[in-house]
C-alpha cells in the first residue's frame, strides 16, 4: 500500500535526486566502462570519458587469472550468510534486552559490547589465531564466521537497541498487563515492529563480512575455505601484476559486486515492509 | 507490579518449587537474551581484546624471537611524551570535520527526498542507486579513486580539461593540501548510502498521521521538516554520530591511497598505530596496542557521553 | 481460569520450543562443521605419505603458467601429490599481513603450505628470517645450484643477520632506462640513448623543449628509493652499505644522488609521485625516458604503445655503471611437512627449462649462469645487456630496516625536499639522524 499524499511530489525533488544519482553514478560508471573498455582506450592521454569501443575481453580475462572465481564466491556466500544470519538473531535479541528488560550491569555489559565497535579487529588477530588454533577452528568457515559474528555485534547491538528504544512504550505495557512474558511480549508484539531495523542490520553487516579482509586473510588456508573478499587482491594493480589490470580488477569487482545486489534487490522488499510497518505502527 | 497482579490473576501455580523456579526464570530469565551473545562475544572479542589490553604493559616486538618483556607503565609513558600523538590525532579530526557532517547533509538531504517521492518503485529504484557504492568491495574502490585522482590519467582532471574549467588543485592525492579532502571525498561517496538508510529508518517511524495533519493544516514542506520531522530525528544523529565515531580509528583509506602521506599529511592515528605495529622498527606490538586502546577508551567515552544527552531528550520526549 | 491455563501452555511451549530449536540448531550446525572436519583431518591421513601444498603469490600465475608447469611436475614425480594454494601477497599493504601470518603460524608450530613461491629477499622474507618463521636453505639445497647463481644474486637471498641464505630465487628484475626512440629522435635529435645522468638532464631538456607538456622527458618513482635513488647512488660509489647492510648516509655521494634526483625532479610528470606512476604516462605515450625494471617495457607493449619503437638501455652512469636488481623466489616455513619435496619442487620444478623459457617470455630474468647457458640462442633480445650488468649488480641487503626504518623515512623527507623546496643538505641529515635514531630503539631489546 502505498503511502497517501496530500502533495505532489514535485520536479525540485526530481531533480535533486537526479544530481545525487548523477554523482553516485559517474564514479560507478567510469569504473564500469573501465571493465568494459580495451586498453587501446585506456591508456591515451587524455582518456576518453565515453570509449568509442567496447570489449568482453577482460571478463574473460578475470577467469584466465582466477580460475577458481566460482569457489570464492560460494564459500563467500557460505560464511557471510552465516555470520550476517548470527548477527541479526543475536543481536536482535540482546537489543531488546537492552532497551527494555531490567537488569543489574545491563548498561555495563552494553556499553562493554559496543566498545569492540571502536576497537581496530587487527589489534584480536595474534589471540584470535591462538585461540582459534585450539579450537580447531582454523580454516573452517564456522570459526571465521563466529569471529565475525563477535566483531559485528558492537554495532549491530547498538543499532537494534536504538531502535527497540523507539517502539512506544505503550504497547509493551499492554501486553505485559495481559500477562504476557518477556519472550512473548518480543517475538509478537516488537519483533513486528522493528523489522526495518532487522534489516539495516543485516545490510549493515552484510558489506563489511562479504568485503572483509584481514581476519579472511590470517585465518583461512585452503582455497576451499577462502571467500573472495581474499581472492580479489589478485586483481589489485600492484607493482609486481602491472597497472593494466585495472581493467580486468573493474571486471572482478563487478563480478563480486553482483550478487550483493541481488541480494540487495531481494532485501528491498523486506525493507520497504519494514519501514512501513514502522509507520504504521498507530 | 504488574508482575505480582498476573501471578495472583493466573490463581496458584501449584507447588512451591515450581514457583521457585518460575521466579528465578522471571529474574534470571531476561539474561537468556543475552546469552547467544555472551557465548561468541566472549570468547572471540572480550579475550582477544583483553590480551591486546595487557600487551599494553608488555614491550613486545613481534619479529624478533624475543617473548614479551613486562615494562609497565613505560608504554604509556612514551605515548604521552611522543610528538605523532597530537599531530596524528589533529589530522584524524580534520578528517572527521570533513567527512561526517558533509556525508550526514547529503544523506540526509538524500532520505528526504526519497521520503517525498510519491511512486513506491521509483523511490526504491533512487535509493537502489544511492546506495551501490556501499557494497562495491573496498579495495578495488580504493584503488579506482586512486586512478580517478591520477594527475595525468584520471577521471577529474580530464573532466575539467574537458568542461574547461581552471580547477587549480590538479595534484589530488600527490597535494599535502589536497589529500586529505580527496580521501574524504572518496569516503562520502562510498558511505554515504549507510547513513541515508538509517535516516529512512527514522523517518519511517514517525507516524504517518502526524505529517498528514500538519499538512492539512496548512504547513509548508519547510516548516514540515523542521518542526515534526528533524526534532524526531534527533535520536538518529545521535546514533548516526556515535557510528561516525568509528572514523576515528580511520587507517585503510590512507593506507591504500596514500600510505600516510604526501609528507604525512594524510597520517592518521589510526594509520600511525598500523605501523607502529606492523612496519616499523621491530613491530612494537605493546605500543602499537596502547595507541589502539587508549583511542578505544575515548571513543567509548565519547559515545557514552552522546548516549547520556541523547536519552534525556528520548526520555523527555 | 480457562483464559489463563490456555495463557500458561502456549508461553511456555513458545520460549522452550524457541530455546530448544535455536539450541538445536547451534549444535547441529557447529556438530557438523566439527564432524566434518575431523572426518576430513582422517581421510587426509589415509592420503599418500607425500604431499607437496605450494602457497604461490596469485599474481604469478597471471604471466606464467604455473598450473603447467605444475603438471610437468607431477608427471615426473608420481609420487608426491601436489596442491597449489594461491595467496595474495606483495601488494602496498599486504606484506605486514603476510610476515604476520606466518609468523603466527610459525609460533604455533604449524604451516599453511610447505613451500611458498613469490617474496623477494628484503621484503617479506627478512622478518621471516629474524622472527625465525623460515627455515635457512644453505644445508637443504645442492652445491650446484648455489653455485649457479649470479653470486649479486646470491648475496641478496642471505641473510645479513645470520649470514644464512634464505630465499631460492626465481627471477629477477634489473633496473635500466626504458624510452621511446622516435621522442628521442625528435625531441632530442638523436636515437642514441643518453649514457650518463647528465646526459638524461640534457635529454630531457630538449625534449620539454619541443613537446611542452604534451610528452615529458623523464619519469620515475623517485619517492622510492630502490627505485630511482638507489640506482642513482650506485653509479656515483662503490661503498653504499656499512658492515650491517645500512645506508651510508654520510658520504658524498649519498648528497649527490639527491642532487640528481633534485634535477631530474623538474622534467617529470605529477603522476611520479604515485606507485608506478611515471610508468603510466609511458604507456599512455605521454612520457619519453623512464628510469624502471624490465618488465614495464612489457607493460607498455600491452597498454597498446608500439613494441618496435620501446627500447632498454643500461642504467645511466656516474662515475661508473652500475644497477639495482631484486628477485623474487621461494620460501620454506619453519614447520613445513615436507621440506625435502619442497627443495625438490624448488630444483626441478621451478627451474625447469619449461619453466625458464616462460619465465623469459614475461620478461622476466632467471639468473643461473647454466640454466641461461643451456637456453642458447633462445635467450630474447633485451636480455643479454641486462645479464650483464646483473654481475657487477649490488645487492639490496636482505635485513628488515630497509622496508621498516630506511624506505619510510626516505620517503617523507624527498617529499619535503622536492615538494617544500627542503634544502639538500637538511635532507641528508634528517634522513641519517632519523635513521640512526629508529635503528637505536630497535637495537635497544
Amino acid at each position: 500500500m502505498d503511502r497517501v499524499r496530500l502533495i505532489p511530489s514535485g520536479l525540485p525533488y526530481h531533480a535533486t535526486l537526479l544530481v545525487l544519482v548523477a554523482a553516485s553514478l559517474l564514479p560507478f560508471l567510469w569504473f564500469v566502462s573501465l571493465a568494459l573498455r580495451p586498453l587501446s582506450e585506456t591508456y591515451v592521454i587524455p582518456m576518453p570519458l565515453v570509449p568509442r569501443s567496447l570489449t568482453l575481453q577482460h571478463f574473460k580475462d578475470v577467469f584466465r587469472y582466477v580460475p577458481l572465481m566460482v569457489l570464492y564466491y560460494r564459500n563467500s556466500f557460505l560464511i557471510t550468510g552465516g555470520a550476517v544470519a548470527g548477527v541479526v538473531a543475536i543481536s536482535c535479541l540482546a537489543g531488546y534486552f537492552f532497551a527494555r528488560l531490567r537488569a543489574p550491569g545491563r548498561d555495563a555489559i552494553f556499553w562493554a559490547v559496543v566498545l569492540s565497535m571502536f576497537i581496530p579487529p587487527l589489534t584480536a588477530v595474534p589471540a584470535l589465531y591462538e585461540l582459534l588454533d585450539r579450537l580447531h577452528l582454523l580454516n573452517t568457515r564456522t570459526g571465521l564466521i563466529l569471529v565475525y559474528i563477535g566483531w559485528h555485534l558492537g554495532m549491530s547491538t547498538f543499532i537494534m537497541r536504538g531502535v527497540f528504544a523507539q517502539v512506544p512504550r505503550e504497547m509493551e505495557e499492554a501486553a505485559r498487563m495481559d500477562g504476557a512474558t518477556d519472550f512473548r511480549i518480543f517475538w509478537q508484539v516488537m519483533l513486528p515492529l522493528v523489522t526495518g531495523g532487522l534489516v539495516v542490520v543485516a545490510i549493515f553487516s552484510f558489506v563489511p563480512i562479504w568485503g572483509e579482509y584481514i581476519f579472511a586473510f590470517t585465518f583461512t588456508q585452503t582455497k576451499e575455505i577462502m571467500p573472495m573478499s581474499v581472492a580479489i587482491r589478485f586483481f589489485e594493480p600492484s607493482p609486481a601484476s602491472g597497472q593494466y589490470t585495472l581493467n580486468v580488477a573493474s571486471a572482478a569487482a563487478l563480478f563480486m559486486f553482483m550478487p550483493a545486489i541481488a541480494i540487495y534487490v531481494v532485501l528491498q522488499k523486506w525493507f520497504t515492509k519494514g519501514l512501513m510497518e514502522g509507520a504504521l505502527k498507530f | 507490579m504488574s508482575r505480582a497482579l498476573t501471578e495472583v490473576q493466573r490463581g496458584g501455580l501449584g507447588s512451591p518449587t515450581r514457583a521457585a523456579v518460575h521466579g528465578i526464570v522471571r529474574k534470571w530469565g531476561g539474561y537468556l537474551f543475552i546469552l547467544p551473545l555472551l557465548l561468541v562475544y566472549l570468547p572471540f572479542v572480550v579475550y582477544p581484546v583483553l590480551r591486546s589490553v595487557q600487551l599494553v604493559f608488555y614491550r613486545y616486538e613481534y619479529i624478533t624471537t624475543d617473548p614479551p618483556r613486562f615494562i609497565g607503565l613505560g608504554n604509556l609513558i612514551h605515548w604521552i611524551q611522543d610528538a605523532r600523538v597530537p599531530e596524528t590525532f589533529w589530522i584524524t579530526m580534520k578528517f572527521f570535520l570533513l567527512y561526517v557532517p558533509a556525508s550526514t547533509l547529503v544523506a540526509l538531504l538524500a532520505a528526504l527526498l526519497l521520503d517525498r517521492v510519491a511512486s513506491r518503485h521509483v523511490s526504491g529504484l533512487y535509493r537502489s542507486v544511492l546506495y551501490f557504492p556501499v557494497v562495491l568491495p573496498a579495495s578495488i574502490v580504493f584503488h579506482m579513486w586512486k586512478w580517478m585522482y591520477d594527475p595525468t590519467l584520471g577521471l577529474f582532471n580530464q573532466v575539467f580539461q574537458h568542461l574547461r574549467i581552471p580547477w587549480p588543485w590538479t595534484g589530488w592525492l600527490v597535494d599535502p593540501v589536497v589529500a586529505l579532502p580527496a580521501i574524504a571525498l572518496m569516503s562520502i561517496w562510498r558511505l554515504m548510502g549507510t547513513t541515508m538508510m538509517l535516516f529512512l529508518v527514522g523517518l519511517a517511524a514517525i507516524p504517518n498521521d502526524l505529517l498528514e495533519a500538519a499538512r492539512i493544516d496548512g504547513a509548508g514542506e519547510w516548516t514540515v521538516f523542521t518542526r515534526i520531522q528533524l526534532p524526531l530525528l534527533v535520536p538518529m544523529f545521535f546514533i548516526i554520530l556515535v557510528l561516525r565515531l568509528q572514523v576515528l580509528g580511520l587507517a585503510i583509506e590512507p593506507l591504500v591511497m596514500t600510505e600516510g602521506g604526501p609528507i604525512r599529511a594524510t597520517m592518521t592515528y589510526g594509520l600511525q598505530a598500523y605501523y607502529i605495529s606492523l612496519r616499523d622498527g621491530n613491530w612494537d606490538m605493546g605500543y602499537g596496542s596502547t595507541w589502539f586502546v587508549l583511542l578505544g577508551v575515548l571513543a567509548t567515552g565519547l559515545a557514552v557521553l552522546a548516549w547520556r544527552l541523547m536519552r534525556n531528550r528520548l526520555e523527555v520526549a | 481460569m480457562e483464559d489463563d491455563r490456555r495463557r500458561t501452555e502456549p508461553r511456555k511451549i513458545t520460549r522452550r520450543r524457541f530455546l530448544t530449536a535455536a539450541g538445536t540448531g547451534a549444535v547441529l550446525a557447529t556438530g557438523g562443521q566439527l564432524g566434518s572436519h575431523v572426518m576430513g583431518r582422517r581421510v587426509a591421513r589415509a592420503a599418500p605419505a607425500k604431499t607437496l601444498r605450494i602457497g604461490i603469490y596469485g599474481y604469478m600465475p597471471q604471466g606464467i603458467p604455473f598450473d603447467q608447469v605444475v603438471k610437468n611436475y607431477q608427471q615426473k614425480r608420481t609420487d608426491v601429490a601436489l596442491t597449489v594454494e594461491p595467496l595474495p601477497g606483495a601488494v602496498v599493504a599486504d606484506w605486514p599481513a603476510t610476515v604476520r601470518k606466518f609468523t603466527l603460524e610459525a609460533r604455533q608450530r604449524q604451516a599453511s603450505v610447505d613451500l611458498l613461491i613469490g617474496p623477494t629477499p628484503w621484503i617479506e622474507p627478512a622478518p621471516l628470517a629474524q622472527a625465525q618463521a623460515i627455515e635457512p636453505l644453505d644445508p637443504l639445497l645442492p652445491k650446484q645450484i648455489t653455485n649457479d647463481l649470479y653470486r649479486s644474486v646470491l648475496r641478496e637471498a642471505t641473510f645479513s643477520g645470520d649470514g644464512r641464505m634464505y630465499v631460492l630465487p626465481w627471477w629477477t628484475d634489473v633496473t635500466g632506462l626504458i624510452y621511446r626512440r622516435s621522442y628521442l629522435q625528435e625531441g632530442a635529435g638523436t636515437d642514441r640513448p643518453p649514457e650518463t645522468w647528465d646526459q638524461v638532464l640534457a635529454y630531457a631538456e630538449k625534449i620539454r623543449a619541443k613537446y611542452g607538456t604534451r610528452v615529458y622527458g623523464y619519469g620515475a618513482d623517485w619517492w622510492a628509493s630502490h627505485r630511482l635513488f638507489l640506482p642513482i647512488l650506485v653509479t656515483l660509489t662503490r661503498e653504499l652499505y656499512d658492515k650491517d647492510g645500512v645506508w651510508k648516509m654520510d658520504s658524498d655521494a649519498f648528497l649527490e644522488a639527491l642532487g640528481v634526483i633534485q634535477k631530474l625532479h623538474a622534467f617529470m610528470p605529477a603522476a611520479s609521485q604515485q606507485d608506478l606512476g611515471s610508468s603510466r604516462v609511458f604507456q599512455a605515450g605521454g612520457l619519453a625516458m623512464q628510469s624502471y625494471w624490465q618488465t614495464q617495457m612489457l607493460r607498455a607493449i600491452q597498454a597498446g604503445q608500439p613494441s618496435s619503437d620501446i627500447f632498454m638501455a643500461p642504467n645511466p652512469r656516474g662515475r661508473h655503471s652500475g644497477t639495482i636488481f631484486w628477485t623474487a623466489g621461494a620460501i620454506i616455513p619453519k614447520h613445513s611437512a615436507n621440506k625435502d619435496e619442497a627443495v625438490r619442487f624448488m630444483v626441478e620444478g621451478m627451474l625447469d627449462p619449461f619453466t625458464v623459457q616462460k619465465t623469459f617470455d614475461n620478461y622476466k630474468i632467471v639468473p643461473y649462469h647454466s640454466i641461461i647457458a643451456k637456453m642458447g640462442d633462445k635467450v630474447p633480445a633485451w636480455a643479454p645487456p641486462l645479464l650483464g650488468t646483473l654481475s657487477s649488480a649490488q645487492p639490496i641487503p636482505m635485513n628488515p630496516y630497509w622496508l621498516s626504518v630506511e624506505q619510510p623515512i626516505f620517503k617523507e623527507e624527498i617529499e619535503k625536499m622536492l615538494l617544500q623546496g627542503q634544502p639538500l643538505q637538511a635532507t641528508r641529515t634528517n634522513i641519517a639522524n632519523r635513521i640512526r635514531e629508529k635503528l637505536r630503539e630497535a637495537g635497544k631489546r
